[in-house]
């Protein structure tokens, strides 16, 4: 399992009632709109993910679209993830792997 | 915010070429999916500053494109165009070739020099037409047999170690290249699957490790420092390593790059490497010797 995909995973985990939108997502495993939307999209493929628009509470207001995992997607991400070593760094954003103050 | 609209506008235009570059059936939803977004992200309320808010808005408008440019389908238009432009270059030239020197051969009958060039251009002409001729043929619509035929003349010119280059400089790989079918052309849908074996997924890091893809506008690690700790572990894993040498899966992952604002490693794909790296290690028996 790729490291970011594990992150998107682990926020799904997190609550796996609570729909979640694109942009928490993001922000929930430090990734990049142009790696979350491919990823989301394959796991949609693979229904592991579902989809839904939410509806507008203001007149205007652009809809949002949610996504939840499903109970496959439950249940193969709580597997997968149960495979992960323990030890492995996982904070939210980059993976601690560049040594602090080295950037340049 | 001021400028809040005008923002938006660049957002949602940025979004627009993103959307370009896909399939017509989700073009439409993805688009109205990330132009959601844009308003939310200007009023986030978690974060304070207003420029921090407007920067992260057009960094994910802007990652939308990069996201959907990189996926198999653009990378496949972009190697496309680049060998159909080597592939009309070269048509172009050795047609010149052959039709000045045609001219001066008449101009000054026996002069075999002119006699060589007629021949060497016309037999490269034939190659090309050899190559891309039964491709059209083949192809069930004309225009793709036109691009199976540039993108296989464009391999068969270009020298390996450019072409892995060009490759990924259009972010594409070696299946893109002519002679594959569609299906196989297309990244596997979902996850990518655990390695079953330590031999897989050994396999699956080497065919990374050596090409990475290098961050040329961003952060990326030291590339000499990610190859020398990537030939460590490739020499623990054929046990050659020398005492002192040999890398643990632990290793792997605690293991720490200095980063360089350009050009360095892409570290993204330098991490999902050492992933495999550090499976494949775990997977390992105990290595005789000191660690």
């Amino acid at each position: 399992m790729t490291a970011p995909l594990e992150r998107v995973l682990r926020a799904f985990l997190d609550d796996p009632a609570v729909p979640r939108y694109g942009y928490d997502l993001m922000k929930a495993a430090g990734l990049k709109s142009g790696t979350l939307y491919p990823m989301l999209g394959r796991l949609e493929d693979d229904r592991l993910v579902t989809s839904a628009w939410e509806t507008p509470q203001q007149d205007g207001q652009r809809p949002r679209k949610y996504y939840r995992l499903t109970g496959e997607g439950i249940r193969v991400a709580r597997l997968e993830l149960a495979q992960v070593p323990a030890s492995r760094p996982r904070a939210p954003g980059r993976p601690a792997r560049p040594v602090p103050g080295s950037l340049g | 915010m001021r400028g809040e609209r005008r923002l938006l506008r660049i957002g949602e235009y940025l979004i627009g070429r993103a959307a370009r570059l896909l399939p017509g059936e989700i073009r439409d939803e993805r688009r109205r999916e990330w132009t959601a977004e844009l308003p939310a992200i200007l009023r986030d309320p978690d974060t304070r500053l207003a420029a921090h808010r407007a920067a992260r808005m057009l960094r994910y408008a802007a990652g939308t494109v990069w996201g959907t440019a990189l996926a198999a389908g653009g990378a496949r238009g972009r190697l496309t165009a680049v060998m159909a432009v080597v592939a009309g270059l070269c048509t172009a030239s050795f047609l010149a070739v052959v039709v000045t020197n045609t001219w001066r051969a008449v101009q000054a009958p026996g002069d075999w020099v002119h006699y060589y060039w007629i021949a060497a251009g016309s037999i490269c002409l034939a190659r090309l037409g050899w190559v891309v001729a039964p491709r059209i043929r083949r192809a069930a619509k004309p225009m793709e047999g036109v691009r199976e035929g540039a993108v296989a003349y464009g391999a068969m010119i270009i020298p390996d170690w450019l072409l892995s280059r060009l490759l990924r400089a259009v972010g594409a790989d070696e299946s893109d290249l002519a002679d594959q079918t569609g299906a196989a052309r297309s990244p596997a849908p979902g996850p990518a699957e655990p390695a079953a074996t330590a031999e897989q997924a050994i396999s699956m890091a080497r065919d990374t490790a050596g090409r990475f893809y290098r961050a040329r506008w961003r952060p990326g690690y030291q590339a000499a420092e990610v190859d020398e700790f990537i030939a460590r572990i490739e020499a623990t894993l054929a046990e050659d390593a020398r005492p002192g040498q040999v890398v643990t899966a632990t290793d792997v992952e605690a293991v720490k790059f200095g980063t360089t604002r350009r050009g360095g490693y892409d570290e993204q794909v330098v991490d999902e490497a050492l992933d495999h790296y550090a499976d494949g290690l775990a997977r390992l028996a105990p290595f005789p010797g000191p660690q």
